[in-house]
């Protein structure tokens, strides 16, 4: 819906990416323990699996509301991927028959893998220039969140605090990493000599909005996180709260960037020739 | 038709990236429980190691 004028339209857009980035992340992260059988994660499962449901709410209220995306294939895999959730989530609480239930839940977890991919592609979450970044930040920001809510959800388990822990040095890794490969992605599309990946680039760095890269993206969403992360070897679950916090204002940043620079290029008339 | 090949192609490819990522996400975290695990059964041992010792020597 584009009647609120261009800007916001963009504001829509990106909240649309940033929820559905949250929520496939976030189902991402709870094949860890339903598809992998990754052990300490397992108290964390059902959390991850409700944020995900919960975040998937406002992202397809934002789809109606922005209509971002007008092909019907998407709303069928909008579709398919709540009724997975929904399936997952309801076997994952119930806990009952437990062998068969979990069996289901990891049969579902791959098959959401799959659904998801297509999802995000038809929701422009993943864009030809940084495709590898992309999928990082999804799993870190649903990571980001599931941290950020942890001390709602957690009274006085140990247990929980040690895995909420892991799982704040798992979300700094991945930070660390989708900084390496944006640098990466950077130094490529800059090598590639490819007119419109340059301007695009270009446009991001020392363009009008570069204060979003640098001072959204990077101070506050990846600098302040990793020194709040990676300050000692415990670090307290507040302070782990607030660099996901962080985390996310970044992860907005960059989907931020994304939208505008697409936005601008189109408007120059689609070439992107700076 | 080109673009139906396209988002084949990138979920076919992207579908592989994700479980790769997951999984070495997954070996990774399993290594450090395994460590942490061996890290704690090396202090135990340790422990009971000096409380023999102690016994002995009383």
């Amino acid at each position: 819906m584009a009647t609120g004028g261009p800007i916001a339209w963009k504001l829509l857009s990106v909240a649309h990416l940033f929820f559905l980035g949250i929520s496939v992340g976030a189902f991402f992260l709870s094949t860890l323990p339903y598809v992998f059988h990754v052990k300490q994660y397992n108290p964390l499962g059902k959390l991850m699996l409700c944020t995900s449901l919960m975040t998937l709410l406002p992202a397809l209220l934002l789809l109606v509301l922005s209509l971002s995306s007008m092909m019907t294939w998407v709303i069928w895999l909008y579709g398919a991927y709540t009724l997975i959730l929904v399936g997952q989530v309801r076997l994952a609480i119930r806990e009952r028959g437990v062998g068969r239930d979990r069996q289901v839940v990891r049969m579902l977890g791959i098959i959401g893998v799959v659904v998801t991919l297509p999802l995000l592609t038809g929701s422009g979450m993943i864009p030809g220039l940084f495709p590898m970044t992309f999928l990082v930040s999804t799993l870190l920001s649903g990571g980001a969140l599931v941290v950020c809510l942890s001390p709602l959800v957690i009274k006085d388990g140990w247990a929980l605090r040690e895995t909420v822990s892991e799982l704040a040095g798992l979300v700094g890794a991945l930070l660390t990493f989708e900084l390496l490969a944006l640098l990466a992605e950077v130094l490529v599309a800059l090598g590639s000599g490819i007119p419109s990946h340059i301007a695009t680039i270009r446009m991001i760095l020392v363009g009008p909005s570069a204060w979003i890269f640098w001072g959204l993206q990077i101070v506050a969403g990846a600098l302040v996180p990793l020194l709040l992360l990676f300050r000692g070897p415990r670090v307290s679950l507040k302070a782990s709260a607030i660099a996901c916090f962080f985390i996310l204002v970044g992860v907005f940043a960059f989907l931020l960037n994304g939208v505008n620079t697409q936005s601008s290029l189109m408007g120059r008339g689609t070439s992107g020739v700076a | 038709m080109g673009a139906v090949a396209v988002l084949i192609f990138s979920t076919v490819a992207g579908s592989i990236f994700a479980f790769a990522l997951l999984w070495a996400i997954s070996q990774a975290l399993k290594l450090t429980e395994e460590a942490e695990e061996a890290r704690e059964l090396k202090i135990r041992l340790a422990e009971v190691k000096a409380k023999e010792e102690l016994r002995k020597a009383a």
